[in-house]
């Protein structure tokens, strides 16, 4: 090396040796939640995919034929056989966006983020952040043509699953933290639209409704759904429930029940009309983790008797053959008390019943909850063989 | 006669990694099947990587660092299941590359919106930015080179760029940097000199630049 470049070598190698502050555990571990739970939904969004194949350019050429004949006839076909699922599905977007105030961001998965902006087409799996006092309005392109307003400090992700053989068609939002305010026309036979929050699968029947997440952390987040008008079907942890004018449901409780008003008293967009059924899920401010001493502590003042006596329940009715309600306590703990220093032995016990009970697939979709929410458990190499056995079973 | 050595020297408690699981070849071959478990393994395992590299070619952490950060790992989910890694080197120093070049275009974008390298930034308008006992002056001078050395990486060529940084900054040896940048060691020598040559004229354009500009305001 000559010495000229030896000023160059030199700041490099000062770059590297720059010391890296460390951030403090609660950020830290919430980071690393967030990062571990972002690569799992793209393992997941990769699964869903077919793996990507390198053709010669050849055949390339006599494929883009075929296949340009082909799609002219099946695209005429279906179009007069099924306007709705053919104009769905012709083109790989799924959304357009109407209009963007403040800064919102796209993050597509392979590219690097970049400003959201007006017009812009948006495909399955694309992310937007909603910056503080941003907002975006967005028309969905598949089912029911859902019309949908992000407000601020939103986290939301655009999902669609066409299936033509079946005229079937499935868009799906999920909500990690913010607002949406869908506006949905009755959904034709075969067409889904649903929002999914870390606590349930809010899944439209032909309304207009909002749908709410103050923060995600592990097991933090409570889900409330009000229902004005229309028809609005929950699904959490297994167990479905529709509601319908007037009825309210949370994951706190698991029972429908009138309520007049979102629990939260969250502040909906003022369109959002009387004669709209409104679904609200909202969940209390994010708690950073803190010592399992501090949990005892909380837990002790008020619910302790009663996680106990679920568990110690769910314990006895699995040892008695009764596997059905052992996980049905189990839910309820987990559902009741996230925070709860038995909530991972709850959920631990689950994918271990689970797999007992000879449900494979559930064990394993399980155990993958339980790594993502406990990627250091005690149970975790279990957890993780569980779901590769599956994984391998179904290869 | 050979003494005995005590047992107190010769035994030492050996405190077990926190997370023992799975090695590379499990995670790689996990990963390339999209299991969708592994995500909490693979940012345990290489978040201090990807977090230290942002924070070292950026200089710190802004607003999007956390975004930044995501963009690297689904960078290396991406190619590890499409078969680029070919595990000729370690996952850390490969994970390493990817996040040089996120940074790398990182820095071009945030140039694009915003001037935040000006030549003309003299090293005062810098502010207290570094902390130093001892020598605040110079230290802020080292911090003002080393924001300049990013923007001149940000200019060069990505090939030359990603070699230097690999070789010089990351200390990878020459057949590790071959192999990541997917080239032989030949052609690896001859853009680690030709790249050291762009960067040192680079330094010495921005100085002369530099001083012909502080001696115009005079």
């Amino acid at each position: 090396m000559k010495n000229d470049d030896q000023e160059a070598v030199d700041l490099l190698r000062q770059m590297g040796r720059l010391g890296v502050p460390l951030l403090t555990p609660e950020r830290e571990a919430a980071r690393h939640e967030r990062m571990a739970s972002s690569v799992n939904s793209l393992l997941q969004r990769l699964d869903a995919e077919p793996a990507p194949r390198r053709l010669p350019v050849r055949t390339l050429g006599a494929v883009a034929a075929l296949a340009a004949s082909v799609g002219l006839w099946v695209g005429a076909h279906e179009l007069l056989r099924a306007p709705h699922v053919a104009g769905a599905t012709a083109a790989s977007e799924v959304a357009r966006v109407v209009s963007v105030s403040g800064g919102a961001t796209l993050v597509r998965v392979g590219s690097m983020p970049s400003a959201l902006i007006a017009d812009q087409l948006l495909s399955a799996a694309d992310e937007l952040r909603s910056g503080t006092g941003a907002r975006a309005a967005l028309a969905l392109s598949g089912a029911g043509k859902a019309k949908v307003e992000v407000a601020e400090d939103t986290r939301l992700r655009l999902n669609q699953h066409p299936v033509l053989a079946a005229s079937t068609h499935e868009d799906w939002l999920d909500l990690e933290q913010g607002l949406v305010t869908l506006q949905v026309a009755k959904l034709a036979p075969g067409l889904g639209l649903a929002v999914q929050t870390p606590d349930a699968r809010v899944i439209v029947h032909g309304t207009r409704f909002s749908v709410q997440v103050s923060q995600r952390a592990p097991s933090g987040t409570v889900t409330s759904v009000a229902v004005t008008e229309g028809r609005v079907e929950v699904d959490s942890l297994g167990r479905v429930v529709f509601l319908g004018p007037g009825e309210h449901w949370s994951s706190q409780s698991a029972t429908p029940k009138p309520a007049p008003a979102p629990a939260s008293g969250a502040e909906l967009p003022p369109n959002v009309g009387p004669a709209a059924a409104r679904v609200a899920v909202v969940s209390p401010p994010r708690t950073l983790p803190t010592s399992p001493a501090a949990h005892a502590a909380r837990g002790s003042q008020s619910t302790l008797a009663e996680e106990n006596r679920l568990y110690t329940q769910a314990l006895a009715r699995a040892g008695g053959a009764e596997l059905p309600s052992a996980l049905s306590d189990l839910a309820t703990l987990i559902q009741r008390y996230p925070r709860s220093p038995l909530a991972q032995n709850a959920r631990v016990e689950r994918f271990r019943l689970l797999q007992q009970s000879g449900n494979g697939v559930a064990a394993a979709e399980e155990a993958r909850r339980y790594l993502s929410e406990y990627p250091s458990g005690f149970a975790r190499n279990e957890a993780r063989s569980l779901a590769l056995v599956d994984l391998k079973k179904s290869e | 006669m050979v003494q005995p050595i005590p047992l107190n020297r010769a035994l030492r408690v050996v405190k077990a990694p926190a997370h023992a699981s799975l090695d590379d070849d499990a995670l790689l071959a996990g990963l390339a099947n999209r299991d969708p478990a592994l995500g909490a393994e693979l940012c345990h395992r290489l978040m201090h990587v990807v977090d230290g590299t942002l924070y070292r070619v950026l200089g710190g952490r802004e607003s999007d660092h956390d975004d930044l950060v995501q963009v690297a790992f689904e960078q290396i989910v991406l190619s590890i299941q499409r078969g680029k890694f070919a595990g000729e080197c370690s996952l850390a120093t490969w994970a390493s590359a990817i996040t040089f070049n996120v940074a790398l275009r990182a820095i071009r974008s945030r140039r694009a919106e915003r001037k935040v390298f000006d030549a003309s930034k003299d090293v005062e308008a810098l502010g207290a930015r570094v902390s130093g006992p001892r020598d605040p002056e110079a230290q802020l001078s080292s911090r003002n080179e080393l924001d300049r050395l990013r923007h001149h990486l940000s200019q060069m060529s990505d090939k030359l760029a990603e070699t230097l940084v690999l070789h010089d900054m990351l200390g990878c040896d020459l057949a590790e940097t071959a192999k990541v940048v997917g080239a032989s060691v030949a052609a690896t020598q001859s853009r680690l000199v030709r790249g050291r040559k762009d960067l040192t004229a680079r330094i010495q354009q921005d100085r002369e630049a530099a001083l012909q500009q502080r001696g115009a305001t005079r």
